[in-house]
C-alpha cells in the first residue's frame, strides 16, 4: 500500500506562529522580566519545574513567559529542552534527613523535637482579596523595605536568641514514632538501584522508586485528584489521614569530583517533604502500629507532596488489589495526558473519512440484507 | 563551585593575566550545559529514588599536568570555565601560582561567609513564625 | 584525530541540522561549517546526541570510538545493542540487518545509523516518498551505497519497528532517511 501524502496549511501554520509571537512580544504592557516571574510568581515556577522534572529556575521563568502563563505548555517546553541536554552524572544520594528547613509543621503532634515553624504560609490567613490601590501597595512596600534595612543585624539575631533557636534539620516524627515502637519497620537491608522513569516508562507492578519518581514529577492537579478519589471517591475507603511532617527547605546536591574523588556540592534545591501517618486496621495488618507514606517534590508545593505521601502508603496497603498503582503510573503525568488530549486537535481527516466509509458500508450491507 | 558567578569570572580573568598560565592551559571540555540526576534516600524504607534533574554547566581544563574540573548550578559557561581553571590552579605547587592560590582560598572563604549570611537572613525572617505553645493547667 | 566536546550551543546546532534532515527526508542539510572545519563531520552526530545514558559503536573506526566515549561518557556496546552505530563506509548487508530495530511496542529502541559517504552524488538515482518528502524528492547514491539502501529497506519493512539513517558526506552535509521514508530505485 502506498503512502498518500497530503500537503497544505503550511502558510497558515507559519502565520499562526507569527501571530502568537507578535502579539506576545508587542503587547502594550511593559516587558515581563525573568526576575519578576521568579520572585512574584515563585510558586508557579516551582510547580512547573516539579512537573517538568528539571530544576532550572531561569529556564522555567522563560518557559512561563513564552507560554503566556500556561503551566502545562511551560512544562512541555522545559521537557523538550531537557531532552536535548546530555546527562553528565548522578548525584550522590542526598539524605532526606539533611533538608535544611524554612518551614516545618507537625500536624500530628504538638511537642516535637525541633519546633513548629510556620515559615512563609497562608494556612491560617483569611482569604480576603486585597483590593487596595497599586499606589498604596507600593507605599507599603517602600515602608517595609526601609524597616527591614533599618534593623541592625545583631539586634535581629538577638530577638530570637532565647536559648532555643529552631533546628535546621530537626529530628523527624517518624524517628520519634520508631523510638516509641509505634510504626511498622519497613527499612530495607539492601540498596537497589532506583528505577529511572525518564528512560523507561514504568508499568505495574513497579518498584517503589518508580512510583515515587512518577509522583514527584506528576501533574499537581492530577495527583490531588487521585488522592481525593482514593479517600472519598468510587474506589475509596475512608481512612484516617494524619500528617506527620510537612517541611519546605533546601537540600544540597553533591557530585563526585572526577579528580579528587570527593563529593562536591554543585547546587542546592528547594523541596517540599511530607510524612503521612496511616492508621493500620486491616485484618492482615499489625493493628498496634502505624505505617508511614512519603512525599518529596521539587520546590514549594505542599498540595503535591501531601497527596504523594498519602498515595505512597495507600498504594503499599492496596498491594495491587485495585488499579491505584496503574492509575498513578500511567495517568498522572502532565505531558502524557495533555499531549494525548491536544493531539486530538491535529487533522484526523483520514481516520475520520475511513470511519464515515465504514458507516456507509454498514448501512449498505444492512439495506442489502433488508431487501 | 557555589561562589557567585560574577566573582568566579573575575578570578578566572585574573588567572588568565598570567602569561605562563595562558601558555600551559588547554580547555579539554569547553563549558556545556547538561543535567545531573538527583538521587534521594528517603526515610521510610531507606531506599533511593530519583527526584528529578538539575541544570548544570560543566567544564574541564588541563594546566600542565593538573586536571581542573567544574560543575556549577545553572547555565553559566564563563563561571564554569573560571571554576575549572581555579580548580586546576588550586592543585598546582609552582611558586608563581601562589598569589592565585591565595586568591582562590580567599574566594572560598568569601563564598562560605556569603552562604552563611544568606542562611542567617532567611532564619531571621522566619524566626518569629516559630510557634510557642501556652499550656492551660 | 582530535575531537573535542561540543559546547551547548554547538550541540544544539548539530541537533537542529539532524532534526531538519529527518523532517525533510532526502534534503541536503549542512551541519555547522565551523565544526566541520575543525573535526571530521561524521563524529558530530555522536558528539551531539550521546551521553552517559546512551550506547554506541563505531566498529570500523576504533580511534574515533574511543575518543567519543571519553568525551561524552557514552558506553561502547555491540552493533546489535547500540542506540547509535557509525559506519565510515556504506556498511555491508549483514551489519544493517544486525542493528537493533526496536519492537512494535518500543519502536524508539530502533538504532540510529550514521553512514559516511564521499558525497551525495552518485550513479544510482533513488526516488523518495513518505511523510515530509518533497514532491519528486531524489537521492543519488554511489553503487556501494546501493547495497546499503537495499538492506535498509529490509530493516524498515515492518513498521513501527525499524532504523533511522543519516548519510553524512565528507564535507559535512547530511541527508536523513527516517524509517517512514520509502526509497525506490528510479
Amino acid at each position: 500500500m502506498g503512502y498518500v501524502s497530503a500537503r497544505g496549511g503550511l502558510d497558515a501554520i507559519r502565520a499562526a506562529e507569527r501571530l502568537v509571537r507578535r502579539l506576545r512580544l508587542t503587547s502594550e504592557s511593559s516587558w515581563l522580566e525573568e526576575d519578576q516571574i521568579l520572585e512574584k510568581l515563585r510558586l508557579l515556577v516551582d510547580r512547573v519545574m516539579g512537573e517538568a522534572g528539571l530544576w532550572a529556575p531561569r529556564l522555567a521563568a522563560k518557559a512561563l513567559r513564552q507560554s503566556e502563563g500556561d503551566a502545562t505548555e511551560a512544562v512541555h517546553l522545559l521537557r523538550a529542552y531537557r531532552s536535548t541536554l546530555p546527562r553528565f552524572a548522578y548525584s550522590e544520594p542526598a539524605d532526606a534527613d539533611d533538608v535544611s528547613v524554612e518551614r516545618r509543621i507537625v500536624p500530628a503532634f504538638q511537642r516535637v523535637p525541633g519546633s513548629q515553624l510556620l515559615g512563609r504560609s497562608v494556612d491560617y490567613t483569611a482569604r480576603f482579596l486585597e483590593r487596595q490601590s497599586d499606589d498604596l501597595a507600593r507605599e507599603e512596600a517602600e515602608k517595609l523595605r526601609s524597616e527591614a534595612s533599618g534593623t541592625p543585624d545583631d539586634e535581629r539575631s538577638e530577638a530570637h536568641a532565647d536559648g532555643d533557636t529552631p533546628q535546621r534539620s530537626p529530628q523527624r516524627l517518624l524517628e520519634m514514632l520508631r523510638e516509641m515502637d509505634l510504626v511498622v519497620d519497613r527499612r530495607r537491608a539492601d540498596d537497589p538501584e532506583p528505577f529511572d522513569i525518564t528512560r523507561t516508562p514504568a508499568r505495574p507492578p513497579a518498584a517503589r522508586s518508580a512510583l515515587l519518581s512518577s509522583m514527584t514529577r506528576a501533574d499537581t492537579g492530577a495527583l490531588v485528584n487521585q488522592w481525593y478519589r482514593n479517600i472519598l471517591g468510587p474506589d475509596g475507603y475512608l481512612h484516617e489521614v494524619t500528617l506527620g511532617e510537612v517541611r519546605h527547605g533546601a537540600i544540597d546536591v553533591e557530585v563526585r569530583h572526577p579528580v579528587t574523588g570527593l563529593p562536591v556540592c554543585v547546587s542546592s534545591v528547594r523541596v517540599t517533604e511530607v510524612e503521612a501517618i496511616e492508621d493500620l486496621e486491616g485484618v492482615d495488618e499489625d493493628r498496634t502500629k502505624f505505617d508511614v507514606g512519603y512525599g518529596l517534590c521539587f520546590g514549594h508545593n505542599e498540595r503535591k507532596a501531601i497527596a504523594m505521601a498519602n498515595l505512597d502508603i495507600a498504594c503499599h496497603r492496596d498491594a495491587g488489589r485495585t488499579q491505584l498503582e496503574q492509575s498513578l503510573l500511567l495517568t498522572t503525568d502532565a505531558l502524557d495526558s495533555a499531549g494525548f488530549l491536544e493531539h486530538l486537535k491535529l487533522p484526523h481527516y483520514v481516520t475520520f473519512r475511513s470511519m464515515i466509509e465504514r458507516k456507509f458500508a454498514m448501512r449498505k450491507a444492512r439495506n442489502r440484507d433488508a431487501s | 563551585m557555589r561562589s557567585r558567578p560574577e566573582r568566579l569570572v573575575e578570578l578566572g580573568e585574573r588567572c588568565l593575566t598570567s602569561e605562563t598560565l595562558r601558555s600551559s592551559l588547554v580547555v579539554t571540555q569547553p563549558p556545556a550545559c547538561g543535567t545531573v540526576m538527583v538521587q534521594v534516600r528517603e526515610p521510610v524504607r531507606r531506599e533511593r529514588f530519583y527526584l528529578g534533574e538539575i541544570l548544570v554547566t560543566r567544564c574541564e581544563v588541563r594546566l600542565d599536568a593538573e586536571r581542573g574540573w567544574a560543575m556549577i548550578d545553572g547555565d553559566e559557561p564563563r563561571a564554569a570555565l573560571a571554576a575549572a581553571l581555579c580548580d586546576a590552579v588550586s592543585r598546582t605547587t609552582a611558586e608563581e601560582y601562589e598569589p592565585l592560590r591565595l586568591a582562590i582560598d580567599e574566594l572560598c572563604r568569601e563564598t562560605r561567609e556569603h552562604l552563611a549570611a544568606q542562611e542567617q537572613r532567611r532564619w531571621d525572617q522566619i524566626a518569629d513564625t516559630r510557634v510557642k505553645f501556652e499550656e492551660f493547667e | 584525530m582530535t575531537l573535542s566536546a561540543l559546547s551547548s550551543r554547538d550541540s544544539t546546532l548539530v541537533f537542529r541540522s539532524l532534526l531538519t534532515s529527518l523532517s525533510s527526508p532526502g534534503e541536503k542539510v549542512p551541519m555547522p561549517t565551523h565544526l566541520c572545519e575543525t573535526m571530521p563531520p561524521r563524529a558530530l552526530p555522536l558528539l551531539a546526541l550521546t551521553d552517559i545514558e546512551t550506547t554506541f559503536c563505531a566498529p570500523d573506526d576504533p580511534d574515533l570510538e574511543a575518543e567519543v566515549a571519553e568525551l561524552t561518557g557514552s558506553r561502547v556496546v555491540s552493533v546489535a545493542d547500540a542506540n547509535f552505530v557509525l559506519c565510515s563506509t556504506p556498511p555491508p548487508h549483514e551489519l544493517v540487518l544486525h542493528v537493533g530495530r526496536g519492537t512494535p511496542l518500543h519502536p524508539e529502541l530502533g538504532c540510529r545509523l550514521i553512514v559516511c559517504t564521499e558525497s551525495h552524488e552518485g550513479d544510482v538515482a533513488m526516488r523518495l516518498t513518505g511523510p515530509g518528502t518533497r514532491p519528486n524528492a531524489n537521492l543519488s547514491v554511489s553503487a556501494s551505497a546501493d547495497e546499503f539502501i537495499a538492506a535498509r529497506n529490509i530493516a524498515v519493512a515492518h513498521p513501527p519497528s525499524g532504523i533511522d539513517c543519516w548519510l553524512v558526506s565528507a564535507n559535512g552535509v547530511v541527508v536523513g532517511l527516517p524509517r517512514t521514508t520509502l526509497v525506490e530505485k528510479r
